[in-house]
């Protein structure tokens, strides 16, 4: 693998793929090949890696639930507008 | 089996709706959640209880997440869960689709937290250029190198990663955040965000890789 340098024109061609090709969004060719070129690129190699782990980061902050009280005034409020609703449907 | 459907856009070939290799993504991801929505709006609106009160809360639990995530105001949070009650509540008594209700909530709760949000000072505009965050002798190779040995999968559940990826999400222009939010952290399909934001699939692709590049800028720079 080479050394990061400046990045050259077509690791910023593939730069604006390499999202499509963690998302599993190219034709098998096409990700044949940015694969070859993320092997033999330091730039591109960093990048992806990075990249991989910012999705991860992100997918493990992702579904937060709400604090206890939150979830509790939540429910107050369905249990209101569900009783609401019983005494006058419309 | 879906059918594999390659087109040709800008030059490079895609794959869509397509069972693909996919080196982050699980297959399928976003669908059992969908299923499970669809479950659940289809029992709420023949009259089962239970899933009608299931429905309502997830309905606020998003709108939660939602403000807090990309309007970042937990003050704006009860209003929008409010407004995601009630509108859910309407909706499902006369609901035709129910596979159609995940992005139906999603913009819903989208509108009624950009309703109530307040222009928020010092909020970014616009995102950083390919130069800033590319890795090179002029990019965040120099200054934004992660901090050695530790990535952010090791690092996933420690709170010094959440707090610099909160700190990194809350830098990103608000459609960027709510693309991120809504695909990365709540798994959403690209064609559920694009209907949720009101923008095409190739838009949704486009913005959420200029996102990615520039938390992972961020996030590289903040370890250091």
């Amino acid at each position: 693998m080479t050394t990061p340098t400046r990045p050259s024109a077509r690791c910023r061609r593939l730069l604006l793929e390499l999202s499509r090709y963690l998302d599993g969004d190219l034709t098998p060719a096409r990700r044949r090949t940015v694969e070859r070129h993320i092997k033999s690129c330091a730039c591109c190699g960093t990048m992806t890696a990075r990249l991989r782990r910012t999705v991860a980061a992100c997918r493990a902050e992702g579904k937060r639930r709400p604090p206890r009280d939150v979830m509790s005034r939540a429910a107050e409020r369905i249990r209101i507008l569900v009783a609401r609703a019983r005494v006058s449907p419309d | 089996m879906k059918q594999r459907k390659v087109t040709k856009t800008g030059g490079a070939r895609r794959v869509t709706n397509s069972r693909r290799m996919n080196p982050v993504h699980e297959e399928g991801s976003a669908e059992p959640e969908q299923d499970e929505y669809t479950e659940l709006v289809r029992s709420a609106a023949t009259g089962d209880p239970e899933a009608l009160d299931r429905l309502l809360m997830r309905a606020q639990e998003v709108a939660w997440r939602f403000s807090t995530s990309v309007c970042g105001h937990a003050d704006d949070a009860e209003d929008a869960m409010q407004e995601a009650l009630i509108k859910t509540y309407r909706y499902v008594g006369r609901i035709r689709e129910p596979g159609a209700f995940r992005p139906w909530l999603y913009r819903t709760v989208r509108n009624a937290c950009l309703m109530g949000r307040r222009k928020r000072v010092g909020e970014p505009a616009r995102l950083q250029s390919l130069d800033e965050v590319l890795p090179g002798p002029h990019g965040p190779t120099r200054r934004d190198a992660p901090h050695p040995g530790k990535n952010p999968e090791q690092l996933a559940d420690n709170a010094g990663l959440r707090r610099r990826l909160r700190k990194a999400l809350r830098r990103l222009p608000a459609p960027y955040r709510a693309i991120v939010f809504l695909r990365e952290m709540e798994g959403l399909s690209t064609r559920e965000v694009a209907k949720v934001m009101g923008i095409s699939e190739d838009n949704v692709k486009t913005r959420l890789h200029r996102a990615r590049v520039q938390l992972q800028a961020d996030l590289g720079r903040d370890a250091k």
